[in-house]
């Protein structure tokens, strides 16, 4: 096989290529995109992936919110090929396809004429798609067809999808976006919000054994009550507090947890832990 | 959703005027719940109440969207109206609102400052489009302070019904383009990605 003289690029090489086509037909694929065929030729390092896009079947109006997603999801096709190019190849994008990028342009113009909002339209979805791309399942559906297509040639859409469907996805790791149904986020266990509000009115020293240093500081930074304490984070404490230093804030801390209230950052922490927990608990990929 | 500014007194005297006013004509055209807009203090004051609710990052993102357009409609309107092309002091852009929308959707930041970039030109076209609905209410916020969605709503209808309704354009300022890149600002200077219409060489 030899590299042919007529390309410009004298950087490009053949399995750029190859994740180029192949991620314009993973990302139709998994969009729901009808694939005609995927072609490559390897005499002329040249491919094609030809697709009916939702805008070509798209009837009513051109201005409202149902067009403006269809082209989206044309756009995110158009936009894999190099996302997944550049993402393959660190080092650079070797250059554009002109053939991506006038699609990209007919399908904002379906939907409205402004260049500029058409030049931060198409960089938000080129955003997206390489988030998508960079998707663990994508990625590997990606370099598992790109390695398929030279022994085909040419793959009709048919067999693109069958490829597709039986790639293994390891589920080691379950994937922690973009899910289609989330399950929903399990409720507040550990401390019943019941059982803190009747300490919510109640004196910061009333509930919590603190040392003199940490009642003093706190009553100097006027905070009295339980409800004015969870107010602040941990961070407000320690730099806007005078006198707390982080053996205090220690304190306060733990005798927060001891009572099960947490400062506004901890909630946070422990909402992320939650939802990742649910999540894990469900692998999408079986 | 709350909207909150006070304006120095340098500021162009119905820039307040346009933020509120573009705020609230968008949020009525997509069928927000208005309660209240008020401008008062020698239009120095203003605040916008209205039902935005917070969205957890499950739904679609036409409907966050459609939100932010509207929050992001009274920054646009502010620099379209007073004639700026760039943000300039005292343009309020609710950036903290806008975000705390967009967060729940994704947690990619290069991702997150496209989609706002992206949201701000479709809110620019919007005000462009709707320039003469929003002058109207916001000629009618300067004469009665307070208004509800109600309120609102009728005005953009009358408006609407008035066959001799003409062309507004932003009053009396001249547009003012962005410099070239020998003036501009140290940011013209940093390489950027090409966009499309630069790589494509497209011009209006």
């Amino acid at each position: 096989m030899k590299r042919p003289d007529s390309l410009r690029d004298p950087d490009l090489q053949l399995a750029d290529l190859l994740v180029h086509e192949a991620a314009h037909a993973v990302v139709a694929w998994e969009l729901g995109i009808e694939i005609l065929h995927v072609r490559f030729d390897l005499d002329e390092w040249s491919g094609r992936m030809p697709f009916i896009g939702a805008m070509n079947k798209f009837v009513g109006d051109l201005s409202g919110e149902n067009a403006q997603t269809d082209a989206e999801t044309d756009m995110m096709i158009f936009h894999a090929g190099h996302v997944a190019q550049r993402w393959f190849n660190y080092a650079g994008s070797h250059g554009h396809s002109r053939i991506d990028l006038w699609g990209l342009m007919r399908t904002c113009q379906w939907v409205d004429r402004d260049i500029p909002l058409i030049d931060a339209w198409s960089e938000y979805i080129e955003e997206r798609t390489r988030v998508f791309v960079q998707r663990r399942t994508t990625w590997t559906r990606i370099l598992a067809l790109a390695a398929e297509l030279p022994r085909h040639g040419v793959m009709s859409g048919a067999a693109v999808s069958a490829f597709l469907s039986g790639v293994r996805i390891p589920t080691t790791q379950p994937e922690p976006r973009l899910r289609r149904n989330p399950p929903p986020i399990p409720p507040e266990t550990s401390t019943p919000r019941a059982a803190t509000a009747g300490l919510l009115g109640r004196a910061v020293t009333d509930v919590l054994e603190l040392s003199t240093r940490a009642r003093h500081s706190l009553a100097g930074a006027r905070i009295t009550t339980i409800a004015e304490l969870l107010l602040h984070s941990a961070w407000d404490l320690r730099w806007r507090v005078g006198g707390l230093g982080d053996k205090t804030l220690a304190e306060i801390l733990e005798e927060t947890r001891r009572h099960g209230l947490r400062l506004p950052e901890e909630r946070w922490i422990d909402r992320q832990r939650r939802v990742r927990s649910a999540r894990q608990a469900e692998p999408v990929y079986a | 959703m709350r909207c909150r500014i006070q304006m120095s007194r340098r500021a162009h005297p119905h820039a307040l005027l346009y933020h509120y006013a573009a705020h609230a004509m968008v949020m009525a055209q997509y069928g927000i719940q208005i309660f209240s807009v008020r401008v008062h203090g020698v239009r120095r004051h203003g605040a916008i109440h209205a039902d935005l609710p917070l969205r957890d990052g499950r739904e679609n993102r036409r409907m966050v969207e459609r939100d932010v357009a509207a929050i992001c409609a009274g920054f646009e309107a502010q620099k379209y109206g007073c004639g700026h092309a760039r943000p300039m002091a005292d343009c309020w852009d609710d950036s903290g609102t806008t975000l705390k929308r967009l967060e729940p959707f994704t947690r990619d930041g290069a991702e997150l400052s496209a989609w706002i970039q992206y949201l701000h030109e479709r809110s620019r076209v919007t005000v462009m489009r709707w320039w003469g609905e929003i002058a109207t209410v916001a000629h009618h916020l300067d004469q009665a302070h307070v208004m509800t969605g109600v309120d609102v709503s009728e005005i953009l209808e009358d408006y609407r019904r008035n066959p001799f309704r003409g062309t507004v354009s932003p009053f009396r300022f001249p547009r003012r383009e962005e410099h070239g890149t020998p003036t501009g600002g140290n940011v013209d200077q940093i390489w950027s990605r090409p966009t499309l219409s630069e790589l494509l060489r497209v011009t209006q």
